[in-house]
């Protein structure tokens, strides 16, 4: 890898200047300088709002704040704000002055163009490393589609940004299922509702009739598991996202289910089966229907998740007297217990990178979300309140969701973010109190 | 930024990590200067948006200069990365803090060493994060 910063005239005259002075010098080992601190600070960027290449409007301005928003929403952007810019964007293939990018200290420039024709939508974008003076290699790309889908567009731009600049996969193109409250705190109504996401966009997919609880996204994003109380009992039910129908997964007499989760392949769900007061873990093949049982112990066994790859799972377990997490094969087994720390272990979700699991930990009168490798080493709690729970991994496994609740008879559920070194702690905005957010896979 | 303190140049020994960080053979003058250009670069090198695997990741970088001392090249001698991508990661963040440096006026060489060049190695693991 070799980057030249000079005219092709002038690298002639340096290629031959450099056969004759620097080789030799290359063999007297130059001196060496050790860099091993860096400075851990938002990037800052430039995106001039995004050119109108014909009948875009306001959509050319709106996408560009949304590119703008998910970059700086991760804490690792910082935006230089259009009047600090000495240069204007004008057209989408004029030269870019880099010397006026750097002069406001822009270390990437992101420049882009809309058009518009009919209902349908064109997005294009150039990503610019502005210290090198060139074009970010990947970061140029094209996308088309529906002026309805336009939010989707900006995240995708900002999704290639991210990972060519960051080397981790994008997470802004998805959605969030998550439930949705209102009503006083002792009679909640509760129903499914989805959204962007940073929030926008929010669409309901149950009315709030019956109760509903953990709904989870099949790694797919076709389908959603929750647990509904719709029956007067808590019932696995799958629901179609493009169709919205629904339907109770299991219909054992005198059990109770919850907590579902899908195998990564989308076959199997695992879930909690509550019969004559003690919880074991189980699944059930989608297709067949058959059930098969994983645990079977006297204490309480819930919470269960799979690895990335489908072999193991996790959950938790009161086996020891306490709530703690467990590892076990896929086809059931001993568990293996990981957690080791003070304090009560719940809701444990592997990652899906697969080389950490999330988990609520109750410690000392305050509620935690943190992580720990598969091994239950380096544990790591990210934040503390009156009562955290419930963690969701982004698609790229370096940002966690959680429900915050706060204290008190008037005490409101609502919705987090935070990443996994502990930063960028931060509530998502939500029209009302809202709980269990389960992220969705990147969209399609 | 971390770690504060300083680690001075050897001049065409191995890499400093594995050396005393005081060595007779330096001149003051050039032990100087590597001191000032190494807290130079340590503001301008962002590693706050790498990944996990570039962030754990040791690159070696030559850089030539031009007859007044600006950045005129930079290759790649040596990374740890465990992937291509990491590897690139790790050294668009390393180049980055070289150029910041250098639209500044320039690393500041003193005149012979302009003409050896230099060799950078960012290692973050011989500093750690806190």
């Amino acid at each position: 890898m070799r980057v030249f910063f000079r005219s092709l005239p002038t690298l002639l005259a340096i290629a031959l200047a450099m056969i004759m002075v620097v080789a030799p010098a290359q063999a007297q080992n130059p001196p060496r300088i050790v860099i091993s601190d860096g400075v851990i600070e938002p990037m800052p960027f430039a995106a001039p709002t995004f050119v109108d290449e014909g009948g875009a409007g306001n959509l050319a301005r709106d996408l560009s704040r949304v590119v703008v928003s998910d970059l700086v929403g991760t804490g690792l952007f910082r935006e230089i704000p259009e009047d600090a810019h000495i240069s204007r964007v004008t057209s989408f293939d004029g030269g870019v002055a880099f010397e006026d990018w750097r002069a406001v200290n822009a270390q990437v420039l992101i420049t882009g163009a809309v058009s518009v024709a009919g209902d349908r939508i064109t997005v294009k974008f150039r990503a610019y490393d502005v210290a090198n003076g060139s074009a970010i290699e990947g970061a140029a790309l094209q996308f088309a589609g529906t002026t309805a889908g336009w939010r989707r567009m900006a995240h995708k731009v900002a999704d290639v940004v991210y990972a060519k600049i960051t080397g981790e996969g994008g997470y802004f193109d998805s959605r969030v299922v998550f439930v949705s409250e209102s009503g006083p705190k002792n009679a909640r109504a509760k129903r499914l509702a989805v959204m962007d996401y940073d929030g926008a966009g929010v669409q309901y997919l149950t009315d709030s009739s019956a109760i509903v609880l953990a709904p989870r996204f099949s790694l797919q994003g076709d389908r959603i598991l929750y647990t509904s109380y719709e029956s007067g009992f808590p019932r696995i039910t799958v629901l179609d996202v493009a169709s919205l129908q629904r339907r109770t997964l299991d219909e054992q007499q005198g059990t109770m289910t919850f907590a579902p989760r899908f195998s990564p392949d989308g076959s199997t769900v695992v879930f909690s089966l509550e019969r004559g007061g003690n919880s074991d873990i189980y699944t059930l093949n989608v297709r067949s229907g058959s059930l098969s049982q994983l645990t079977n112990a006297p204490s309480i066994e819930t919470g269960p998740s799979y690895s990335p790859d489908g072999s193991q799972i996790v959950f938790e377990s009161d086996r020891s007297g306490t709530q703690q997490v467990y590892i076990m094969p896929a086809g059931g087994g001993e568990g293996r217990r990981i957690s080791g720390g003070e304090g009560r272990y719940s809701t444990p979700v592997w990652s899906p990178r697969g080389d950490l699991i999330a988990f609520t930990k109750q410690n000392k009168g305050r509620f935690h979300i943190g992580v720990m490798r598969t091994d239950g080493t380096e544990e790591r709690l990210l934040t503390a309140s009156f009562l955290d729970e419930g963690p969701t991994w982004a698609p790229n496994g370096r940002v966690i969701m959680f429900t915050r609740e706060t204290s008190g008879a008037g005490g409101q559920a609502s919705l987090w973010s935070v990443d996994i070194t502990g930063r960028n702690l931060k509530q998502i905005p939500t029209e009302g109190p809202a709980s269990d957010p389960a992220w969705s896979p990147l969209l399609p | 930024m971390i770690r504060a303190a300083l680690i001075l140049c050897l001049m065409g020994l191995p890499a400093l990590a594995d050396q005393p960080q005081t060595s007779g053979r330096l001149s003051g003058t050039k032990a100087d200067f590597a001191a000032q250009l190494r807290a130079r670069i340590m503001t301008t090198w962002n590693i706050g948006s790498l990944s996990a695997a570039a962030a754990q990741t040791r690159v070696d970088l030559r850089v030539d200069f031009d007859d007044v001392g600006r950045v005129r090249d930079v290759v790649l001698v040596r990374s740890t990365a465990p992937t291509k991508a990491a590897t690139d990661e790790a050294f668009a963040a390393a180049l980055r803090a070289i150029l910041r440096v250098d639209a500044t006026g320039g690393l500041g060489l003193p005149a012979d060493t302009a003409k050896e060049g230099l060799i950078l190695v960012f290692d973050p693991a011989t500093g750690g994060l806190s």
